[in-house]
């Protein structure tokens, strides 16, 4: 724990530890000001130096306000808080980015507590802990002085303050009980509630409105008692921690009223520990949350740990130092290189391919293929067949359980990091879009000079015309605002901007109408590029140099068409629709053929 | 302290009433806490004074004990205070919600046209229980320390009254500065929450398209999106740090200075030898208890900003239009003959669904009404049902026009049957006496039974008990259609009107279900509209309507067998479909 909130702090580490060292200060400044108050009532008692006291007081509240309105809660604080989440971020996006492990490892739902939640508990902690030690700080030096001045008395404050604080942590578990019951007693009320509203036309019919009133009031009724409970316990934990100072300075009072002829118990202590008392009652508050903040970060750095693979701190460094947010301007951390040159492509070759959606049982064992330069390679198979799974092992999307790929003859150790633009685009089945214009989901951050072109060959000009803002119209969260057949070609636009050398396709074409379609093929397939497909139409198989047919994850046949239609009898099932090839397209004759090749 | 959501809150009174004796208990114990808390530091003066000049230990002893009796008893007495007032609050907002509740199940369906669901459940529970807590908590708050206010100022005053004159312009001066603050780092701390929405919704959608971004070469321009974002989340969140810090730190400030102030008045006076050094002590402890009550308002400011919007929201949802006056005639006992007399309605101006139709049914008889999709059936038995009000002519059932009916009596002895069945997440009894407990197990085993649903009810486990509905057992679309049923023969309506009650079945559901549908319509005066044919084949009447308009009215058997009529046509087209 302490090395891993050690790691996440490295980059704001200066600001941290300032942030510590002036909450150290102002609580310093608290004990003073308690001295100076004993002193000042004995002063005024012997009758002298009250008002250097008095200007002592006043110049340390002046100061402590400066310093924690004008430097701690509105820059330190926020530096140390978002500095933190923005490195986090920075570092768990960079590696969802880097490579499918994460994918592989969590679902999507926690992937995104992790990035969210999980990093703001972990920046809400970084930023909170140097008040809370310096809480703790506090209680021990307070503790101390007021000891030296009595320590009988102050022995029994302490008994009274762990006693108070016992109350209310067993008024606690029983708070967190009522607020559990109160939590269901609520969901039960929306839910009849949302019946209510949803079959409200039913009720009316069945005259049943009075009873359906009844049986909400009831539920209520239940929530209300339960809500109720729960506010009497939170009101007993309030209100005992709210009255511990004056409770504490009467147990005071009792203990020296004995005692006061003594003169050993004098008005200056009693106002020291009255002071101290209402200062130690506000800390128990943030000192008790310590245990609590703890056990939460604890689980959310472990679970940001698991995202990025077990190596938090190498993540971090790795991405970069990237904005300390206060440094506007700065230059931005340097990403990781870009690919460098490597000849461009003649041959990719894969052998013996084996692998597995994790948690599944599907996959593909032992596939070999060969994809030479402008050359149309398509994948086909029935659904389950294991063809998606083929094409993102060779992309490296999904972890190998074995075989190697060759690019030009040279092995490639990680096509994850490989097989990227320009060398490699991809297009998946399902692909995501993100809100913001289609320019920009195609662009991806090119340059525009390429957008024309990506959005001719993918057959979208048309579609956007018909769109009021054309190319800068926006898209809505996940492209949703546009049709499935335009989320896939502008996806393949996007593709397609990157110029690159190897275009796999995994079955673009299942939500697009038959002009469309052809149109597409026929500018993909113009056969100066190098192309590797999933695809069941038959069209697209005629046209292809190379047809694999794969069934049950391993190759049934390769070569040409002709060739494999003669060795294949499930090619045979596809192209005559006896095998249901998937259940988004029929295939059939209906594909249209792109031109003769 | 705030004119406008004070205001706003003023509506809520009226739940107030029948809590008499809640709320004078409130007005005793609120004044009876604060005077706790401001005799506290006068007893410390007497402490203090007793000890310098050497006063007995006895007296002294007995006002410490004073001092905890007070402290304990402010414990007691606040506790007692804020559970009283969180009964009062959850009491009076549930009577709100009851209000809100029989309101909107009286609203006609143009109402629901015009708030989605979620709204209204937003509005019935969340609005109101935000309510409930500004209520319980802090109206309640605000008075009581305003209260505190006033109360230390007269303790001062009687303490020592250059003290007070000093406090006095100094508290109002405080008061007068924090109203002048309210609400401004409002915009700024919106503003933050929206960047920070922003950010969770980038980082949802690339993380879903990670391997696109990635195999596509986006990963580096995504890294810098990424990085433009959280800057602009962290500019914002200072803005926001900044303005909202302004509260706190004048809130401080002034304590502050009143704690100096308070210092250094008492050692002017003690020096004079008109101030001994227990008052100043006891200045001092007021001087603290004074930044109490400004801290306490400052946190709560933004959840009365809010529950005041939300009371604004409740009344615009109160106010809406009541609904069209309905009769209080009932209808006579027994099967209810119907009536339609050159009847027309349109649903918007200039698109008549219905034009000009007329027809009788005798009691007992059964009507079967037949068209092509749009032609308007549903309509006729929307009408008969008393949803919609003709825009001429007059529909009547028994001999009553139905505007002069009272709704509910007429839907107590008229059941409408369609193909949407709504089944509650509630236990099977419920869900057939829609939560009426006192209808008897047998009934209700009848009339299961004459739904069909007799074996099935002897398959669950618990019986009537079983839980249905989302989330619990599941049931097929016929079984939730044959449950309709046996809602509508627990009530043994006299006319029954289906609304193609079969349309969404298959044809082995449809199968189940006739049968049941042959016993409930025996018997009865019944209107079917319907588009396949077996259940006209029992009706005794058919009336085919094409664009609203009648078309042809009769006897079926004649109709059926005159080979020129629409219905054989119909018969013969719905046969050949088969």
């Amino acid at each position: 724990m302490p090395g891993r909130l050690g790691a996440v702090l490295r980059g704001s580490a200066r600001a941290y530890w300032t942030l510590t060292g002036l909450w150290v200060l102002l609580r310093l400044g608290t004990l003073a000001v308690g001295l100076l108050f004993q002193r000042l009532f004995d002063a005024l008692g012997a009758d002298g130096g009250a008002w250097l006291v008095i200007a002592l007081v006043a110049g340390i509240e002046a100061g402590r306000l400066v310093v924690q309105f004008g430097v701690i809660v509105n820059r330190l604080e926020p530096r140390v808080q978002y500095g933190t989440t923005a490195r986090l971020r920075q570092a768990l996006l960079g590696s969802a980015l880097r490579g499918p492990e994460v994918t592989a490892r969590t679902t999507p739902g926690e992937s995104l507590r992790t990035v969210g939640e999980d990093v703001d508990e972990t920046g809400f902690f970084v930023a909170w802990a140097p008040t809370n030690l310096a809480h703790w700080l506090f209680v021990g030096a307070s503790v101390t002085v007021m000891a030296r001045v009595d320590a009988v008395v102050t022995g029994a404050l302490l008994a009274l303050l762990v006693l108070l604080t016992l109350v209310t942590a067993l008024t606690h578990s029983r708070f967190l009980r009522y607020r559990r019951a109160t939590r269901a007693a609520s969901g039960e009320v929306a839910g009849a509630l949302r019946e209510m509203v949803g079959a409200v036309g039913a009720v009316q019919a069945a005259a049943a409105e009075g009873r359906v009133a009844a049986h909400v009031g009831r539920l209520n009724g239940v929530r209300a008692r339960a809500a109720v409970r729960e506010e009497l316990y939170a009101v007993v934990q309030r209100t005992v921690i709210g009255n511990a100072a004056p409770i504490g300075v009467a147990l005071v009072l009792l203990l020296v009223a004995g005692r006061a002829d003594e003169g050993a118990f004098g008005v200056g202590d009693l106002a020291l520990f009255a002071f101290y008392l209402q200062v130690l009652t506000e800390a128990l508050g943030s000192i008790g949350m310590l245990s609590v903040r703890l056990q939460r970060v604890s689980v959310a750095l472990g679970r940001i740990t698991g995202f990025l693979g077990g190596r938090l701190r190498w993540s971090l460094e790795r991405s970069g130092r990237p904005p300390a947010p206060e440094a506007d301007g700065s230059p931005r951390p340097a990403p990781p290189p870009a690919p460098a040159r490597v000849p461009p492509l003649r041959e990719l070759t894969v052998r013996g391919l084996t692998a597995r959606h994790p948690g599944s049982p599907h996959g593909i064992a032992d596939v070999d293929l060969v994809v030479e330069r402008h050359t149309v390679t398509v994948v086909t198979g029935r659904v389950g067949a294991g063809k998606s799974t083929l094409v993102r092992a060779v992309l490296g999307l999904l972890p190998r359980d074995g075989g190697t790929l060759l690019w030009n003859g040279e092995p490639v150790a990680d096509p994850a990091s490989f097989l990227v633009a320009p060398r490699c685009g991809y297009t998946p089945q399902v692909p995501r879009l993100f809100s913001g214009t289609v320019r920009e989901n195609v662009l991806l951050g090119r340059d525009d000079a390429a957008f024309e072109e990506a959005v001719r060959l993918a057959v979208m000009e048309p579609d956007l015309a018909a769109m009021r803002d054309g190319a800068d119209t926006v898209v809505g969260p996940r492209g949703l605002r546009l049709s499935g057949g335009q989320i896939q070609r502008a996806a393949l636009a996007r593709m397609l901007a990157g110029a690159p050398e190897l275009l796999v396709l995994d079955d673009v074409s299942s939500a697009l109408d038959p002009g469309t379609e052809r149109l597409l093929w026929e500018r993909l397939l113009s056969g100066t590029r190098t192309v590797l497909a999933v695809s069941h139409r038959p069209a697209v198989l005629r046209a292809a140099d190379r047809v694999v047919v794969l069934v049950d994850g391993r190759v049934e046949a390769s070569g040409t068409f002709d060739e494999v239609r003669a060795a294949s009898a499930e090619l045979d099932r596809i192209l005559t629709g006896t095998a249901r090839a998937d259940g988004t397209g029929t295939p059939g004759p209906t594909a249209p053929g792109p031109p003769g090749r | 302290m705030a004119g406008s959501p004070l205001r706003q809150l003023s509506v809520l009174v009226r739940y107030l009433r029948g809590e008499r004796t809640a709320m004078t208990l409130l007005a005793v114990l609120v004044p009876a806490g604060i005077t706790l808390q401001l005799v506290a530091p006068y007893l410390l003066r007497a402490f203090v004074d007793g000890t310098l000049s050497g006063g007995s230990g006895g007296a002294l002893t007995g006002l410490a004990a004073w001092s905890l009796a007070a402290a304990l008893g402010v414990l007691v007495v606040t506790t007692a205070t804020e559970a009283l007032s969180s009964q009062l609050a959850w009491r009076s907002t549930d009577r709100l919600r009851a209000d809100l509740v029989a309101h909107c199940l009286s609203r006609p369906p143009e109402f629901y046209r015009g708030h989605p669901p979620g709204e209204l459940v937003e509005r019935m529970d969340g609005d109101v229980t935000r309510l409930a807590a500004v209520m319980s908590a802090l109206l309640l708050e605000l008075l009581a320390q305003a209260l505190l206010i006033a109360g230390i100022l007269a303790a001062l005053f009687r303490l020592e009254w250059r003290l007070a004159l000093v406090f006095a312009p100094f508290a109002a001066g405080t008061l007068v500065l924090l109203r002048a603050l309210v609400g401004h780092a409002m915009p700024y701390v919106t503003a933050r929450q929206r960047a920070a929405a922003d950010l969770q919704g980038f980082l949802e959608e690339r993380l879903a398209a990670a391997e696109d971004l990635r195999v596509n070469g986006a990963a580096r321009y995504t890294l810098r999106e990424l990085g433009r974002r959280q800057d602009d989340l962290y500019r914002r969140a200072r803005q926001a740090a900044r303005a909202s810090a302004r509260w706190p730190a004048t809130v401080q400030s002034l304590s502050a200075a009143g704690v100096v102030l308070a210092l250094a008045v008492s050692a002017w006076l003690h020096a004079r030898g008109q101030l001994s050094t227990g008052t100043a002590f006891a200045a001092l402890s007021y001087a603290m208890l004074l930044r109490r009550p400004l801290l306490a308002v400052t946190t709560r400011f933004r959840d009365l900003e809010d529950a005041a919007a939300g009371v604004h929201r409740l009344k615009d949802l109160l106010d809406h239009p009541a609904a069209p006056r309905t009769g209080d005639r009932t209808l006579p006992p027994g099967r209810p003959g119907v009536r339609f007399d050159r009847v027309s309605f349109c649903y918007d101006p200039g698109e008549p669904v219905l034009r000009d139709v007329s027809f009788t049914l005798r009691p007992g008889e059964r009507l079967g009404v037949v068209g092509r999709t749009g032609c308007g059936k549903s309509t006729v038995v929307r009408l008969l049902f008393g949803l919609h009000r003709p825009g001429s002519g007059t529909v009547s059932a028994g001999g009553v026009d139905v505007a002069e009916l009272d709704p509910r009596a007429l839907r107590g002895r008229v059941a409408l049957v369609t193909q949407e069945v709504h089944v509650f997440h509630a236990a099977l009894r419920d869900n057939l006496t829609f939560f009426d407990s006192a209808v008897p197990d047998d009934r209700l085993r009848a009339a299961l039974g004459e739904a069909g649903l007799g074996p099935w009810l002897r398959s669950l486990p618990d019986g009537l008990d079983t839980l249905l509905g989302a989330g619990a057992r599941g049931m097929s679309a016929g079984e939730e259609q044959q449950l309709a049923l046996a809602r509508v023969f627990l009530r043994d309506p006299g006319l029954v009107l289906l609304d193609e009650p079969t349309a969404r079945l298959d044809p082995y559901s449809e199968r189940l279900l006739v049968p049941a549908l042959e016993r409930l319509l025996a018997g009865r005066t019944a209107v079917v509209v319907e588009h396949r044919p077996h259940l006209l084949r029992t009706a005794d009447r058919i009336l085919v309507l094409e664009d609203g308009k009648v078309v042809e009215e009769g006897e079926r058997t004649v109709l059926a067998a005159d080979p020129a009529s629409h219905f054989r046509e119909l018969l013969r087209t719905a046969g050949a479909a088969r």
